[in-house]
């Protein structure tokens, strides 16, 4: 009798902090959402309401009408596939040479990719622009275009790195079964490995995604033409030179933000299991 | 890594070749991805490194400066109050965001009914960019358009000056990057959480613990690997930390909040210094490698 | 299934490849531009040749520009620009008369214009035209100068002379006028009745704008008197305004002025204002243009200042409000002496590197025409930098826009723009003089910095 109420309310005091932390955590959204439908006027009244008498749900059709943000939309969503596939093949492959495999350079090489992930990227934008116009390709190499915009995310140290520390908790005897019934090393990687961390690909994955789509600079550095742009620079237009259309900026904000949540939302299932095994050691 | 198989066709031609061939075969698997990283990171990496050693030119020529500018750095009283700035956003909001996550993910391991809807909702502030979570506290945060303020007005409080005030601004920011690190942390506590034992938490019960008392004997030691992961992790980004600055204070007020990504941003960009600017994210370097040290020796003896 | 080591390579490699070719495929970066051109002008059916474009307005035409075989121009507009309807004309209509040249129009959000420019032009891919200050840009050496371009026009004297300010730099011309603007007091009518106050007149001063501001918050006609600004632009009109200037260029030496008592004077102002609640504190963010129109849309305070755009801004936001609105030139200083204000605006300028200098040139001709000029004015609320546009009626009609063209007369550009160091010196003064108490000991931090910086440009050339 007393385990269930001490249960009960043990319940009860879990639900109430839940409660409280989404709040908290979904709080400045429920605004987001509810500036989203404001006219502008609303956006910026005193006293401020949370949500407006009249909601503006044109707004949502307003963002697209005339504006770049649909093909910019469709810009993001290949760049951003592209990395990920391109990182998680390359990135695992990687791992697995660092991890399972020893060569001359093993332990300096992979400092240099951990080196990697500590310089701040802003800086690295004008001599990657230089680089990314001289590869092979059109008059401007490889400059508005899209693997020129996928370049920079390719490959990560952060996935890398990543994928390492999930191979470590995969022991080896694994490998050796595999070499035993006379796999190579490429074939024990793909068939053998590679099912084992698909959760960790779950996890690059979602990185990744967030990683690129959120991504400012070197999109905006790298387009020279409107149809190259992607889904945040579009987002910047509604900050004007003088003034900022609030409500376009937050109903667009919110379209530009629920292709992540999508994403996550798909692979949480691999998300959940993966990082059980982040390198506990416990396996 | 020797090849013991003595049946498998490719060792029977000589165990010599097999060795060499094993030597570099490692270079065909990390091959293409280091390929790719030189040309992204590393040789920028080197040329903002030679920037560093060198000036501009009135006709935008580079000329050799050889130490100038890091003598610079050493007079720069702005960039060591931008590295202590850093510090203090890092430890507060590590400390703040990391806590909340944990007892978040405790909470949510207990698994009741709708713990799978929360753990969804929880992540959405983590999903959007850090851009458009900066605007939204802009605007709760105003002091004369907030929804924070007007909510302070209407319990009888006196408005207050979330981003006017040197310290409330620091506290500002650090709020908001705990708010993202807390949503970002949680599902990998969880994870952790859900990888202890179950037996050990019936044995404690036997033995008459709380709740409280088994989160703190159980729980907490049974994830530190994940623990100390998560704050090195939470330390490399905070450095990185720009937009909530960028859009919120803009670096004040009187550059309380000037962190120091948004000083190398401002003297690379708005200053056109940018071989000052190389200079400066070099001298922000042995203190993110002395954390990736630290968080190496952690994880590579967790594997053991 | 077994694998050789060979095969194993052949794979892998194969596989590389196969991934980064499904990246690159699908790019499409030299497709065309993607402004949907709207029908052309009835007048373009006819022959490039056969059009008499002075007649429509536009610079006549120019047959060095159909002599140099295809063009491809890279321009970017501000990103409120590029998606209007009279630009996307303009481009169509320039195509139509000059076919040998085809135009990519983009779009750039403004703030992130000399960021964009700045990594094109260093890394050697520079964009044909576009729009921002050309004489910072061209203090920086990311614009092409354009002088022996000009003295082949011949139109310098049809602009006005703080227009021309914009682009120039060191006596050299590095762009073209498009747009000028300037900052004028708004005061709310009803507002100003409500508290037993006359309007505000072309005579009226800072310390009056106080008083009055006291009068208001008294007779609770409104919580505050006047919204003010922390930011750098905003606040030079106000030293203007007093007579005073925040740099001095005397022959080739350029000092800093900010402990000019005519600039500490303002500063004190704004500090008093908010100290005593007479405004109400602005944020501390690098964007301040949407606070003081929303305060004064919300009845918040009794009058701000500002510049054209935002009485387009009331008039769409705050229909009602709109009809009570007046608008004066900004006050004559604090005893009603002195008169100006900050010119702001933006000029098209040709970036450094630029291969097609003469026909973008061309095209920024056709900007400024009669023809385009004014819809600029009319549809987008952008006005004019050539004097004689504004003999329109447009201008005369429009009760509002007096004090905007009276107040164009004595605009000055804000030149501390070409001393990015000085600037932040300046925005931080402004914001330290608001916030703490001690603006003496502000002004003297800044200046020294401030005078330091511009020292540090100068001495490199």
């Amino acid at each position: 009798m007393d385990m269930k109420k001490a249960k009960r309310w043990a319940d009860g005091i879990t639900y109430g902090l839940l409660a409280l932390a989404l709040i908290g955590f979904m709080f400045p959204f429920v605004w987001m959402l509810g500036t989203a439908v404001k006219t502008p006027a609303e956006a910026m009244a005193w006293p401020p309401k949370l949500f407006p008498a009249k909601p503006q749900f044109q707004n949502y059709a307003g963002i697209f009408d005339g504006s770049i943000l649909l093909r910019s939309m469709l810009n993001s969503v290949i760049v951003t596939a592209g990395a990920i596939l391109v990182n998680l093949f390359l990135a695992s492959l990687a791992a697995y040479g660092f991890e399972r495999m020893q060569f001359p350079g093993r332990k300096f090489w992979f400092n240099v990719v951990l080196a990697t992930m500590m310089i701040p990227s802003a800086l690295l934008i004008i001599p990657l622009f230089f680089i990314v116009k001289s590869l092979p390709g059109s008059a401007f190499g490889w400059l508005n275009t899209y693997q020129g915009l996928m370049l920079p995310y390719a490959v990560t140290g952060f996935s890398i790195f990543l994928f390492r520390q999930f191979l470590l908790g995969i022991p080896k005897e694994m490998d050796e079964a595999a070499e035993m019934d006379g796999c190579g090393k490429f074939q024990t990687y793909l068939w053998i490995i590679v099912p084992m961390i698909r959760p960790a690909i779950g996890l690059v994955a979602v990185f990744t995604f967030l990683l690129v789509w959120n991504d400012y600079l070197w999109p905006l550095a790298v387009s020279r033409t409107e149809d190259m742009y992607t889904a945040q620079i579009a987002l910047k237009f509604f900050q004007g030179q003088y003034s900022t259309n609030w409500p376009l900026l937050m109903a667009g904000a919110s379209v530009v933000a629920l292709p992540s949540l999508v994403f996550y939302f798909a692979l949480q299932r691999f998300f959940q299991q993966s990082l059980s095994n982040l390198g506990t050691g416990v396996k | 890594m020797a090849n013991r198989v003595e049946d498998s066709e490719g060792q029977r031609r000589g165990s010599g070749k097999a060795k060499r061939r094993n030597r570099w075969q490692g270079y065909l698997f990390v091959g293409p991805a280091l390929l790719v990283l030189m040309v992204t990171s590393i040789i920028p990496i080197i040329y903002v490194v030679w920037m560093s050693f060198h000036r501009e030119t009135p006709s935008g020529e580079s000329s050799f400066a050889g130490l100038s500018n890091f003598r610079q750095l050493f007079h720069d009283t702005l960039f060591f109050k931008s590295i202590g700035n850093t510090l203090v956003y890092t430890f507060a909001s590590a400390a703040l965001g990391l806590s909340a996550a944990l007892v978040l993910a405790a909470l949510l391991s207990r698994n009741v009914k709708g713990s799978k809807w929360f753990q969804i909702l929880f992540f959405v502030p983590s999903v959007t960019s850090e851009v458009v979570t900066a605007m939204m506290f802009l605007w709760l945060l105003d002091y004369n358009f907030g929804l924070f303020n007007y909510v302070a007005e209407k319990a009888g409080f006196e408005r207050v000056q979330w981003l006017l005030d040197p310290e409330l601004a620091m506290l500002s920011v650090v709020l908001v990057g705990a708010w993202r690190g807390a949503s970002y942390n949680t599902p990998i506590f969880l994870s952790a959480i859900q990888n202890i034992p179950g037996d050990l938490y019936e044995a404690a019960s036997i033995d008459g613990a709380h709740a409280v008392q088994k989160f703190f004997r159980i729980t907490v030691p049974m994830i530190v690997p994940i623990l100390s992961y998560t704050i090195i992790m939470a330390f490399i980004g905070s450095f990185q930390m720009v937009a909530i600055v960028d859009i919120l204070t803009n670096g004040g007020p009187l550059d309380s909040t000037m962190v120091t990504l948004k000083y190398i941003w401002r003297q690379g960009f708005e200053f056109n210094n940018l071989n000052y600017a190389a200079t400066l994210s070099l001298g922000l370097l042995p203190i993110l490698f002395l954390i990736t040290w630290i968080q190496m020796k952690f994880s590579d003896r967790r594997a053991q | 299934m077994k694998l050789g080591w060979k095969q194993s390579i052949a794979l892998l490699a194969t596989a590389s490849i196969f991934a980064l070719l499904l990246a690159g495929c699908g790019g499409s970066g030299n497709s065309s531009s993607s402004s949907s051109s709207p029908s052309s002008p009835s007048s373009a059916s006819a022959s490039a040749s056969q059009r008499d474009l002075e007649s429509e307005g536009l610079p006549k035409y120019n047959d060095n520009i159909s002599a140099k075989g295809n063009v491809n121009l890279e321009v970017w507009m501000p990103s409120d620009w590029a998606d209007k309807q009279p630009v996307k004309e303009l481009v169509s209509d320039f195509e139509s008369a000059y076919p040998n040249v085809k135009i990519h129009l983009s779009g750039v959000t403004w703030e992130d214009i000399p960021n964009k420019i700045n990594v094109s032009v260093k890394g050697g891919a520079p964009a044909d035209l576009s729009m921002y200050h050309p004489f910072a840009l061209g203090a920086q050496g990311l614009a092409e100068p354009v002088d022996d371009l000009w003295q082949e026009w011949g139109a310098e004297p049809e602009f006005l002379p703080g227009s021309l300010l914009d682009v120039t730099w060191k006596n050299v011309k590095y762009g073209v006028p498009l747009e000028v603007n300037t900052t004028f007091m708004f005061y709310n009518k009803e507002l100003f009745q409500k508290a037993g106050l006359p309007e505000p007149t072309e005579s009226y001063t800072f310390r009056q704008w106080k008083d009055d501001a006291r009068k208001i918050v008294d007779s609770k006609a409104a919580p505050s008197g006047l919204a003010i600004s922390a930011g750098g632009w905003d606040t030079f009109g106000l030293v203007l305004a007093n007579g005073g200037d925040l740099l001095k260029m005397d022959g080739n030496k350029v000092q800093a002025t900010f402990d000019d008592p005519k600039v500490v004077e303002v500063l004190q102002w704004l500090h008093d204002l908010g100290a005593q609640k007479l405004a109400p504190l602005p944020g501390m963010q690098a964007r301040q243009s949407d606070t003081p129109v929303a305060l004064f849309g919300n009845k918040t305070v009794a009058s701000f200042y500002s510049g054209p755009w935002d009485l387009a801004k009331l008039r769409s936001d705050y229909p009602d409000l709109y009809k009570n609105v007046g608008t004066v030139p900004m006050p004559n200083g604090m005893t009603g002496s002195t008169d100006g204000s900050v010119q702001g605006g933006g000029s098209l300028f040709i970036p450094k590197g630029s291969k097609n200098k003469e026909v973008a040139f061309e095209l920024a001709k056709w900007f400024v025409s009669d023809k385009y000029a004014l819809k600029f004015a009319k549809e987008m609320g952008r006005h004019p930098a050539r004097a004689k546009l504004y003999e329109d009626p447009m201008y005369k009609e429009d009760p509002l826009l007096q004090a905007f063209v009276a107040q164009l007369k004595t605009a000055k550009p804000y030149l501390l723009d070409a001393y990015p160091e000085a600037n932040q010196a300046w925005s931080d003064l402004v914001r330290a003089a608001i916030l703490t108490d001690d603006v003496q000991g502000a002004v003297k931090t800044a200046q020294e910095k401030a005078q330091k910086a511009i020292d540090a440009v100068e001495n490199q050339k």
